[in-house]
C-alpha cells in the first residue's frame, strides 16, 4: 500500500530523517515509536507529503508521491490522517467538519466531468455522424453528492454516539469528543490507509480511553494504519508491526511480541526500560 | 435667522435631494472600497504568508509589496487626483468619476486590508491549514474554506476601524468632481452663505454613519463568536 525508500527529510542543514526504507502493506498497522524528537512525526507528516521529502520515494496508489509533479491533493484524499491537536474546523459545525470535504470533492468531480463532456459536445459538432463521442455519465448531481456526505455523516456520529452535537462547534466539545470527530471526519473521505500522530497525547488520561477504543474498532475493521503512539500496552495490542526510530532511522522492526520481549538494540532496549 | 436659512435651501430649495444623493455616493464609495480592499488585501497577503515561495510567487509578493508602499506612502487626496487627472488622461480613458472614486479607494483600501489580514490571517492555527490538506484540498480552497473566515473574524474589529477611517477619508472625493456628503453641504453653505448650521449638521451625520457602523460591527463580532467559545 505504502512503499517508502530511503526517505530523506532535513530541515536547513539538520537531517531529521536519514535513509528510512518501510513498506505498509494492506490491512498491516504499524506502529512508530522512539524518543522525543527521533523523527516519528517528521516520518508520519511525510507519508502524505505535509512535509516534503528531501530524498527517497514514497510509493502509493501506484505513483511517487515524493516527486512535486504528481497531484498530491488526488493521493492524499485517501489517506486519512489525524493530529495530536485534533485540528477540527473551528469555523465549521461538527457535522460540517465531517461533510465539508466530501462534497468539496464530490463537487469537484461533477463539474469537471461537465466540463469534458461541454468539450466532447462541442468537438462532436465537427464530426461526421459515426466519429462522435458518448457523453460521460454523470454520477451524482449537486444534490445527492450533499445528501450522500450527509447521510455518513449521520452514521459517523451516531456511532460515535454525538450526534445530538452534530450542530455544535468544535469549541464545545471535550478533548476526546474532538478526537473521535476528527477519526470520523478522517473515515468519511473513505480512505485506504490512516495515519495517527500521537491521537493521544493532548488529552486529559480520562479521555484517552474512548479514542483508543474508537480506533480499536477502526483496526478491527481491516483499516490498514500507521501510529505515531507513546501508549505501548495500545500499541502491543493493535499494532502487527512496531517499528523503533531514532535518529532519523529505523533501528528495529519486529511484530509486537518479539519487539517488546526480545529487544535486540542497546537503544531500544534502553528506551522500553524507561517506559514500561 | 440661521436656522430659517438652512431650512429655506435645505427644504424649500430642494438641498436635501443633493444631500442625499451625496450620502449615497458617500456609502457607494466606502462600502464597495472596503469590499475591493479586502479583496485585494486578502489576495496579497495569501501570497504573502506562503511559506516556501516559488520564483512567480516570489515576484507576486514584491508586487504586492510595492503597492503597499505605494498606496500607504500617499495621501488618498493625491491619489485620487494622480489617477482621475494624470493616469487615466495618459492612458486615454474615460471612465465616470464615481467608478474612479470606487477604485481608488478601493486600491487604497487593499494597502492597508492587507496588513491587516496578513496579521489575522497568522492568527489562524498552522493546524487549520494542515488538516485541510491532509484531507486532500488545496492550499486555496484550504484558505478560502478554512483559514480566511476564521481570519475575518479575528480582525472584524480592526475591519470595522478600516471601514470608518475610509468613510471619513471620502470627505474629499470632490476633488475629483464626485458629490459626496460634504459636498452637498458645502453646495448648501456656499448657496446661503451661512456655514455655521450646515457644517454642524454634516458633522452630526457622520457622526451618527460612525456610530451605526460601530454597532454593526458589534453585532456582527456577537454572531461571529458563537463558534468560538474556548478554543
Ligand atoms: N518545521 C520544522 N523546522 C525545523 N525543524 C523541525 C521542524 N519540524 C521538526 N523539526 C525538528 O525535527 C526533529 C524531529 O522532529 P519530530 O517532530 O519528527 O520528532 P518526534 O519524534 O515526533 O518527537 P515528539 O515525540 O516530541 O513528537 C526535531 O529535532 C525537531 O526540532
Ligand atoms: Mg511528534
Amino acid at each position: 500500500m505504502i512503499e517508502v525508500v530511503n526517505l530523506e527529510k532535513s530541515f536547513g542543514d539538520k537531517k531529521v530523517l536519514d535513509g528510512i526504507n518501510l513498506s505498509v502493506k494492506e490491512g498491516e498497522r504499524v506502529a512508530i515509536i522512539g524518543t522525543s524528537g527521533s523523527g516519528k512525526s517528521t516520518l508520519l507528516r511525510c507519508l502524505n507529503c505535509l512535509e516534503d521529502p528531501t530524498g527517497g520515494a514514497i510509493y502509493f496508489g501506484g505513483e511517487n508521491i515524493a516527486d512535486f509533479k504528481v497531484d498530491i491533493n488526488k493521493h492524499r484524499r485517501h489517506i486519512g490522517m489525524v493530529f495530536q491537536q485534533f485540528n477540527l474546523f473551528n469555523n465549521k459545525t461538527v457535522k460540517n467538519n465531517i461533510t465539508m470535504v466530501p462534497v468539496i470533492c464530490g463537487l469537484e468531480n461533477y463539474r469537471k466531468t461537465k466540463r469534458k463532456n461541454l468539450f466532447i459536445a462541442l468537438t462532436n459538432l465537427f464530426k461526421s455522424k459515426s466519429k462522435k463521442k458518448a457523453l460521460l455519465p454523470i454520477s451524482e448531481t449537486p444534490a445527492e453528492i450533499k445528501k450522500k456526505a450527509s447521510d455518513k455523516a449521520d452514521e459517523l456520529l451516531k456511532r460515535i454516539g454525538l450526534f445530538d452535537k452534530k450542530d455544535e462547534y468544535p469549541s464545545t466539545l471535550s478533548g476526546g469528543q474532538k478526537q473521535r470527530v476528527a477519526i470520523v471526519r478522517a473515515l468519511a473521505m473513505n480512505p485506504k490507509v490512516m495515519l495517527f500522530d500521537e491521537p493521544t497525547s493532548a488529552l486529559d488520561p480520562e479521555m484517552v480511553g474512548e479514542v483508543l477504543a474508537l480506533i480499536k474498532e477502526v483496526a478491527n475493521e481491516g483499516m490498514t494504519m500507521v501510529i505515531v503512539t507513546h501508549e505501548m500496552g495500545f500499541a502491543r495490542e493493535v499494532a502487527t508491526k512496531v517499528l523503533f526510530v531514532d535518529e532519523g532511522k529505523i533501528v528495529e522492526s519486529a511484530p509486537p511480541d518479539e519487539f517488546f520481549t526480545n529487544p535486540k538494540s542497546e537503544r531500544l532496549k534502553e528506551f522500553l526500560s524507561k517506559v514500561l | 435667522m440661521k436656522w430659517q436659512k438652512f431650512v429655506k435651501f435645505f427644504f424649500t430649495y430642494k438641498g436635501y435631494i443633493e444631500v442625499l444623493d451625496g450620502l449615497k455616493s458617500t456609502l457607494i464609495i466606502a462600502f464597495l472600497g472596503l469590499i475591493i480592499g479586502i479583496v485585494i488585501g486578502t489576495i496579497i497577503a495569501s501570497i504573502k504568508i506562503i511559506p516556501y515561495k516559488n520564483f512567480f510567487q516570489k515576484v507576486l509578493a514584491s508586487i504586492g509589496d510595492f503597492y503597499v508602499w505605494l498606496f500607504r506612502g500617499t495621501p488618498i487626496a493625491v491619489q485620487l487626483l494622480l489617477i482621475y487627472y494624470v493616469a487615466l488622461p495618459l492612458m486615454g480613458l474615460k471612465i465616470p468619476s464615481m467608478i474612479v472614486a470606487v477604485i481608488t479607494y478601493g486600491l487604497n483600501s487593499g494597502a492597508y486590508v492587507s496588513e491587516i489580514m496578513r496579521s489575522g490571517l497568522l492568527s489562524v492555527d498552522s493546524g487549520q491549514m494542515e488538516a485541510g490538506r491532509a484531507l486532500g484540498l488545496s492550499y486555496g480552497k484550504s484558505m478560502f474554506k478554512i483559514v480566511i473566515p476564521q481570519a475575518i473574524k479575528n480582525i472584524l474589529p480592526t475591519l470595522g476601524n478600516e471601514f470608518i477611517t475610509l468613510l471619513k477619508e471620502t470627505s474629499v472625493v470632490s476633488f475629483i468632481a464626485v458629490t459626496d456628503i460634504t459636498k452637498a453641504f458645502q453646495s448648501i453653505a456656499g448657496g446661503s452663505y451661512e456655514y455655521v448650521i450646515p457644517y454642524c449638521v454634516l458633522a452630526l451625520c457622520y457622526l451618527l454613519l460612525v456610530s451605526l457602523v460601530t454597532v454593526a460591527v458589534k453585532l456582527m463580532e456577537k454572531r461571529f463568536r458563537k463558534s468560538d467559545r474556548s478554543c
